[in-house]
């Protein structure tokens, strides 16, 4: 009877118990939740960041159920951060866009076929393009999807349709790095790869926060054996910022100054490499003149860092054997950006800190695939790296796509800041926009949305049909996302990962390849693009491009042997693939001091600093930083807010980081609504104080729709990359215009 | 193993629809499959992981005395939060559901640099999941025995299917770690992948920190109490003391941190849940008693026939019967209310629902005894009325101080003893006084009323001051031992925080803008002020309301029955809404990220 009863009255097992039971390990996965068990498991290389983690997923009936970092791949070691963990998740939303979306005469949008929305596509944009020239068309492009969709939509649109402009968002992002390579190397060549921060004795962080925007690169530097400096240059107390055993809190903006001042007391202290200078590098002499009106007291002044401090990571560069230098959207979002990343890439050229394990002049890279775009979007550069404005350049690409070379136009086309400003005086019209969410995300949003308002034809093509940009549409097409289809993209350190097909799109949805080919058909240019049957066609096309040039990948078979290799960087030649089966894991480039200028030398690029652009007043006395706001979000938020593990992550109120001292000035409590506002527009946040700003800055993550009503239309000179990270703004306690 | 399929991608067909057909096809089939799958025929292996772990893991089995904790490393807690992504996808949880939080300390003063040893501001991201405490508050307090401790790991273990979702472990535990499912209906919480140490696997937080931040080790349970024993001593700046459950978690970091750091998360108060069934149940559950301890007062000093009797009991019980099933109406899975008595000797809420059964079987027998017995005809039958009415009424205070008890077992400041007690026991009179002026003649009347007006004046009284003190005090934040002993600056190597005293700084001294230590009541006030303002007007105009009813019936003799039972109604909706407060705007320690 007793016995009958105590399970009811205490009962140790059961439904609720069940739910959490873990099958033993299986698979190499370790015990799993029971009713996960994978029948089989693959890897795919991330869609988030330039970091480029292998992802295992997990299948059952060759669909995925679930995924762990891949434990085997070069990259992540087994380890992801939360946006990878979910990314999965994010595939499954109501937002998706699961049929070709059409605006009505009211506004609203209604599904209509793929028959009838690439009918419309066409018949849009030719009409515009036969009343006001193909001057009057462009595309904005993307670093989200694989490399061979990029490169479509790039021939598609230029050799295909005849259209002159297309950019992507790479320009936001990476667009300076590409400059200030191309201008000093040769070549856009990010020389590292990611044991490089294992190998260091001293890291140099200018403009990054790995902690938050790369926490698996953060993970290779808390694994470097060596006790290494961590140098971090950075206005704001960052995670980074904390843990390193420098941290200069500059002045925003006065990096360039640090950066000579620190050059000219290298040279001072005589840390220099005379011999790899004279070997490897030109025009040394003259940034030596340059430099030395950098004396301390005017970087002490300029940066708000002591002449102590100065001298102190001066001399911890001097004495360390392997110095590597890492910058992000810190230096690349700037006014003067090119020569503040070629200022770092000058300290690497003097100190000899090139070509050898834990050195470099590193880029840290922004989205998955902005290396990919870097090399084959045929926007900037001709396909495969090239140059539109070389007839040589044009007559290898019309051969390698069995395309007439007078398809290839003779210059790059505009800009993503010029296509605005022709769609605001009314030379562009019609713009197709692909995975990228310029609404939200470009400098001075009011004016981006006023400009997007004013198309003639807007298309958007993008896995959720209710994007910020896609709001403005004229026609929306549902995209495949990752892990709906294949491709490969290209991480931060040149390694080539494959993207797989583990999940069914939704509706009608399909991959931007698939788009793509059905515009080429339907447009009349199919016979143009007769061999890009599959993403793994066009690879062997990027490969034939990529022959001869520092980004050669003629040695990589196909898909399986990338796969097989767990990503493979670039270069890997057919030369090369003659010697081995499998490449070595992790290679650097510049090992024998050789540049790509055709005198294979390095050069020492640099300009005198200018003033902020725009400068802290009586009416907006704060200069606003921007940046991200944790490891959970990503850019404009459309995938990151679609996982409600993602969301609880980070802060539900949008917010700005506000010194007490100031807060106190202003009768500012912590988390009450203030409001932000600038010459563009107003942005109502919670106050966060903090003294991990400096008093009279302010910073705001990127990923309120909001932030950009306030940054200021600047761009860089040489690589038209957007300073979205110091206009002057006010604040005023009370979020009163709300 | 057999080869892989070929793709089967088509040439370039002629026709639109035809290669749009193939396109939408290929859309639905898995390219992962038929390419690149590795497909696993041996079974197996060993987790791919173990060599990141290894190193994570207790060196030796546990000894005698010893139990497995959680350590973090500070100093490699970078703030990525893929522990806590990482738990909550490899053990299965509901969609928004995370076992792991990953709070964020700051420093919020900009004058710290000028007195601190290491002079650059703080951010500090501090992953917390369950300490599986030496003494576990979760557990002592269940009322189903849904806990239990392994007596040989240490590891703290809910019993799903054993809960009824009564939450009180969402109370008892001073870090928040039990998370409530309205879906489930039932708590859940970390149990460190037990399942997975007992395969040698480490647990997923541990699997998943890319910079090794989260490791197990074994500790002296004994070590635990010695740090528990001092009253200063917590895990963390913010963080509730370690005296309360004695939990095993370590925090350790080579840096110096500063004691005015807060938690970004909990920077500022809010309202907690007010636990509406609850302010029912015992608002009405003390107003039964309360007319039990009159009825038997009244028999007791012979005023019986002032009071009739009959009615006031049949409102007594009713009011019992009402409040005891509103209790239900909180519980997660009320079907299972039966168990509530089986963690009597550790639960208070246990020995509230033994308790107040027995109060509702009392209160029953003496109502039928009252209606159905003609009790004040003999010496013996009004003797055995009192005894009988007077056992209800202490059977029935002795539930009020275990309903009492149960709140006060949480260590919280603003529920302490003094407070919670007197407040219930305030509400036990005061109604109780309200519901018999109902049922006296007039005589005496206005003695009670007055008696109503001045208890319950008294026991909303606490919550009165905390909202004064606020308004004098400048904008308390919760800080932490701002002028506590940790005001120079922690060094982390010392595993322990000194803890502030929850008590206030002694007046006068140090300057005016000092806000004092901890200081919950005015930090309490402030949230009555800032968010709770609408309900704590409405309670004093209820309050009015009731005062001045009870004046009307004074004056107004025609309506006397309409002004009392209005001035009723009034009592009692003032009580039900300071009960509701009294939930709503508890304010204690937090541990970093217990918020999110």
């Amino acid at each position: 009877m007793i016995k009958n009863l105590l399970p009811v009255l205490h009962q140790k097992g059961g439904p609720l118990t069940e739910q959490l039971v873990l099958s033993p390990q299986t698979y190499g996965l370790g015990s799993l939740p029971i009713d996960q068990i994978p029948d089989s498991t693959t890897t795919a290389v991330c869609g988030y960041c330039s970091t480029g983690c292998g992802l295992k997923i997990h299948l059952k009936d060759g669909q995925a159920i679930n995924l762990t970092p891949s434990v085997k791949y070069p990259v992540n070691l087994g380890m992801a951060c939360p946006k990878g963990w979910e990314a999965l998740r994010v595939l499954e939303s109501d937002d998706r866009a699961t049929s070709p979306l059409l605006r009505q005469a009211d506004g609203s949008k209604q599904p209509v076929s793929w028959q009838d929305a690439i009918d419309i596509f066409c018949d849009r944009f030719k009409a515009i393009q036969n009343q006001y020239g193909n001057e009057a068309v462009a595309f904005l492009s993307t670093g989200q999807i694989p490399t061979e969709e990029m490169a479509f939509l790039g021939c598609l649109a230029k050799f295909g349709m005849g259209w002159k402009h297309g950019d992507a968002n790479t320009r936001q992002c990476m667009a300076t790095s590409v400059v200030a390579y191309k201008q000093s190397f040769g070549f856009d060549a990010p020389p590292f790869t990611y044991s490089d921060f294992e190998a260091s004795d001293t890291l140099v962080f200018v403009g990054a926060n790995p902690c938050i925007a790369h926490p698996i690169m953060w993970q290779r530097v808390l694994s470097n054996p060596n006790n290494p400096e961590i140098i971090v240059v950075d206005p704001r107390r960052t995670e980074t910022a904390m843990n390193a055993t420098e941290h200069l809190a500059i002045y925003p903006k006065s990096d360039l100054a640090l950066l000579y001042g620190l050059a000219k007391l290298l040279i001072e202290m005589k840390a220099i490499k005379q011999d790899y200078i004279d070997a490897n590098t030109t025009d040394f002499e003259s940034f030596k003149q340059h430099v030395q009106a950098f004396d301390l007291e005017r970087v002490a002044a300029e940066t708000d860092v002591s002449d102590e401090q100065l001298i102190r990571v001066a001399k911890k560069i001097a004495n360390s054997q392997r110095v590597s230098f890492w910058w992000t959207m810190g230096v690349n979002q700037s006014y003067q950006a090119v020569r503040t990343a070629q200022a770092i890439i000058n300290l690497a050229l003097m100190t000899g800190n090139m070509g050898r394990p834990g050195t470099g002049a590193n880029s840290i890279t922004g989205q998955c695939n902005a290396m990919g775009s870097r090399l084959f979007s045929n926007t900037t550069n001709l396909f495969g790296h090239h140059d539109f404005a070389n007839p040589t350049h044009r007559a290898k690409i019309a051969d390698v796509l069995a395309i007439p070379e007078g398809r290839i136009p003779t210059d790059s086309g505009l800009a993503y800041d010029q296509i605005l400003s022709n769609i605001e005086t009314g030379s562009i019209r019609g713009l197709w926009v692909v995975a990228t969410n310029p609404s939200h995300s470009w400098i001075n949003s009011p004016r981006a949305q006023k400009i997007l308002a004013k198309l003639d034809f807007l298309v958007v093509q993008d896995m959720y049909s209710n994007t910020e940009t896609a709001k403005f549409a004229h026609l929306i097409l549902p995209a495949a996302s990752w892990g709906e289809k294949e491709g490969t993209f290209i991480n931060s350190e040149r390694r080539i990962g494959l993207l797989k097909r583990v999940k069914k799109a939704p509706g009608q949805a399909l991959a931007d390849y698939s788009i793509f080919r059905l515009i080429a058909n339907r447009w009349g240019c199919g016979a143009m693009f007769e061999k890009w049957v599959s993403p793994e066609a066009t690879f062997q096309l990027l490969k034939q491009a990529s022959r001869g040039q520092a980004c050669d990948i003629t040695g990589i078979d196909d898909y399986a042997m990338i796969d097989r290799c767990g990503g493979i960087q670039w270069p890997y030649t057919a030369f090369e693939r003659s010697l081995s089966d499998t490449p070595a894991q992790e290679r650097r480039l510049f090992s024998d001091g050789k540049y790509f200028h055709p005198d294979q030398k390095a050069k020492f690029l640099f300009v005198e600093p200018t003033e902020m652009p725009e400068l802290p007043d009586e009416t907006y006395p704060f200069i606003l930083l921007t940046g991200r706001g944790s490891v959970s979000q990503w850019h404009t938020q459309s995938r990151t807010s679609k996982s409600p593990i993602l969301r609880k992550l980070y802060p539900a109120d949008p917010y700005v980081e506000i010194h007490p001292d100031n807060a106190a000035e202003l009768d500012i409590e912590d988390q009450a609504w203030v409001t932000i506002h600038s010459r563009r527009g107003y942005a109502i946040v919670r106050a966060v104080l903090t003294t991990c700003v400096q008093p009279d800055q302010l910073f705001m993550p990127m990923h309120d729709g909001q932030t950009n009503n306030l940054t200021h239309e600047k761009v860089d000179p040489f690589s038209r990359q957007p300073s979205y990270k110091d206009c002057a703004v006010g604040i005023l306690p009370s979020g009163g215009i709300r | 193993m057999s080869a892989p399929l070929p793709l089967n991608y088509s040439t370039q067909p002629a026709s639109f629809d035809g290669l749009l057909n193939d396109l939408l096809q290929q859309q639905s089939r898995f390219s992962a499959v038929e390419m690149f799958a590795n497909w696993h025929d041996e079974q197996a292996h060993t987790h791919e992981l173990a060599p990141h772990y290894s190193v994570l893991m207790p060196a030796s089995p546990l000894k005698a005395g010893e139990q497995y904790a959680f350590e973090v490393d500070l100093d490699a807690c970078s703030g990525c939060k893929a522990c806590v992504v990482a738990c909550h996808n490899l053990n299965n949880l509901e969609s928004d559901e995370t076992w792991r939080k990953v709070g964020c300390l700051t420093s919020k003063e900009s004058e710290i640099k000028a007195f601190l040893p290491v002079a650059m501001p703080v951010v500090q991201h501090v992953t917390t999941a369950c300490h599986h405490c030496v003494d576990p508050g979760c557990l002592s307090g269940c009322p189903v025995k849904a806990y239990e401790k392994d007596p040989l790991t240490g590891i703290v273990k809910h019993l799903d299917d054993q809960c009824f979702g009564c939450k009180y472990c969402t109370m008892m535990c001073p870090y928040e770690v039990p998370q409530y499912s309205a879906t489930l209906g039932i708590v859940r919480k970390c149990d460190m992948c037990h399942q997975r140490l007992a395969n040698q696997e480490a647990p997923a937080c541990v699997q998943a920190c890319p910079n090794k931040a989260i490791r197990i080790q074994s500790v002296e349970t004994a070590v635990v109490r010695q740090r528990g024993a001092l009253i200063e001593a917590a895990l963390l700046p913010t963080a509730p003391p370690n005296s309360i459950t004695l939990p095993t978690t370590q925090f350790v970091s080579k840096r110096t941190i500063p004691a005015s750091v807060v938690s970004m998360e909990t920077v500022r108060d809010e309202p907690h849940d007010g636990h509406v069934p609850l302010v029912g149940m015992l608002v009405l559950t003390q107003a039964s008693v309360g007319l039990w301890l009159m009825i038997a007062l009244s028999l007791a000093i012979k005023v019986a026939s002032t009071i009739e009797l009959r009615l006031a009991s049949i409102i007594a019980t009713s009011l019992g019967v009402v409040g005891v099933h509103l209790a239900l109406l909180h519980l997660g899975r009320p079907q299972l209310a039966y168990r509530a008595f089986l963690g009597w000797r550790t639960s208070w809420l246990s020995r509230e629902a033994i308790a107040f059964g027995v109060y509702m079987a009392a209160a029953s027998v003496a109502t039928i005894a009252i209606l159905f017995a003609d009790v004040t005809s003999d010496w013996l039958g009004a003797t055995a009325i009192i005894l009988l009415t007077m056992t209800v009424a202490l059977i029935g205070i002795a539930g009020v101080f275990c309903s009492a008890m149960i709140y006060v077992a949480t260590q919280r400041e603003l529920w302490n003893k003094r407070r919670t007690l007197s407040g219930f026991l305030g509400t036990l009179v005061a109604l109780g006084l309200s519901l018999a002026s109902l049922t006296t003649n007039s005589d005496i009347w206005g003695t009670f009323a007055l008696l109503t007006c001045i208890v319950t004046a008294a026991t909303f009284a606490p919550q009165f001051i905390d909202v004064a003190r606020s308004s004098s005090s400048s904008s308390p934040s919760p800080r932490f031992g701002e002028r506590g002993p940790g005001r120079e600056g922690l060094s982390l190597a010392s595993p322990q925080f000194p803890h502030p005293s929850p008590l206030p700084r002694k007046a006068g001294g140090e300057g005016a803008n000092e806000v004092q230590p901890a200081d919950f009541s005015s930090r309490s006030g402030q949230l009555i002020t800032k968010h709770l303002a609408r309900p704590w007007y409405l309670m004093w105009f209820c309050f009015l309301g009731a005062v001045v009813c009870s004046g009307l019936v004074y004056v107004t003799t025609g309506n006397a029955t309409l002004f009392g039972v209005l001035s009723v109604v009034f009592f009692f909706a003032s009580h039900l809404i300071h009960r509701w407060i009294y939930f709503s705007a508890i304010v204690t320690y937090r541990m970093p990220g217990a918020s999110t």
